[in-house]
């Protein structure tokens, strides 16, 4: 009856380890991917906000196609900075450059991006800003950037979109 | 008794062994989720934006009317270095040869990822004068 019992005692000892070592593996391994994936998601939307605010800025003049001239900003319904697909309209991107200090957070807003911090760059290949919009990131934030080419007075330009929280 | 508490141990050490090859697996999959995503987005999108740039400012055109490719390939060269590029330009009647290559310098074709828009231009002074542009791009991994 003793040994029996020993054995029985043994068995369940191991058996409990390796219960013990699955169900810690799969809470450490659930939580990871949770983390993981919650990550990836807010990437993705960060991604998909930029994205689309970087399309409306290349490919639309905006609402009305002459925002440029409107003083009041709630006139506007939504930003574009280009005459036609791919070429950019100085006028625009001056007046979207003026509104840095004043309108920051309402041309979030036009632009989809409320919930982030933006910062729009216009260069040339090599980096050289000729303008640029909104904040710069810091070192320690995850950044969403998205690229566009276009043309600004017969020049190829850089337009990077970059976001962050 | 012992047989059948071996056999139970076997079945018990298959379970466990599925369950880490499952574990082990999916982790395996989920670690790649969307890592590539919006890289591949963004080339696309460049692409197409490539093509709009030099049709828009007559580079695509011009290298048709000089059948030179100067201004092409300085266009390919200067692109962003993470983006290698290639474009052939070709005559509508023949979409097999083309007339005008371009390379970007120090690239190889990654031909995992590999994007390419067509696109037909209009050149005014030809007489058969519609043209094909295919752009064709993918990401610098050297």
């Amino acid at each position: 009856m003793r040994e029996n019992g020993q054995i029985f005692t043994t068995d369940l000892m191991i058996a409990s380890a390796i219960f013990i070592s699955i169900l810690l593996m799969g809470i450490v391994y659930w939580n990871t991917t949770t983390n993981q994936i919650s990550f990836h998601e807010e990437a993705n939307e960060r991604d998909e906000a930029i994205r689309y605010a970087a399309n409306s800025l290349v490919s639309t003049q905006g609402d009305p196609s002459n925002w440029e001239y409107l003083i009041e900003i709630s006139e506007i319904n939504s930003i574009g900075l280009v005459s036609q697909k791919n070429v950019l309209d100085q006028q625009k991107i001056q007046k979207l450059i003026d509104f840095n200090i004043t309108n920051y957070e309402e041309i979030k807003e036009l632009l989809g991006i409320t919930k982030y911090n933006l910062q729009i760059l216009f260069t040339d290949f090599n980096g050289m800003v000729y303008y640029e919009f909104g904040l710069a990131p810091g070192i320690e934030n995850e950044v969403s950037v998205t690229r566009r080419v276009a043309l600004l007075e017969g020049k190829e330009i850089l337009i990077k979109v970059k976001a962050w929280k | 008794m012992e047989v059948k508490g071996f056999v139970f141990s076997l079945d018990a050490l298959f379970a466990i062994a599925i369950a880490l090859i499952m574990i082990t697996s999916s982790s395996y999959y989920l670690s790649g989720i969307n890592e590539n995503e919006n890289q591949d987005y963004q080339i696309k999108q460049l692409t197409a934006d490539f093509i709009t740039v030099l049709e828009k400012n007559n580079s695509l055109e011009n290298a048709i009317i000089n059948n030179n490719s100067t201004e092409l390939a300085t266009f390919v060269n200067t692109i962003p270095q993470d983006i290698c590029l290639n474009i052939e330009l070709y005559h509508k009647n023949d979409l097999i040869t083309p007339i005008i290559v371009v390379h970007k310098q120090n690239c190889e074709s990654n031909y995992d990822a590999l994007f390419s828009i067509k696109r037909s231009f209009v050149v005014e002074n030809q007489d058969m004068n519609i043209f094909l542009a295919e752009v064709t791009s993918w990401r610098n991994e050297q």
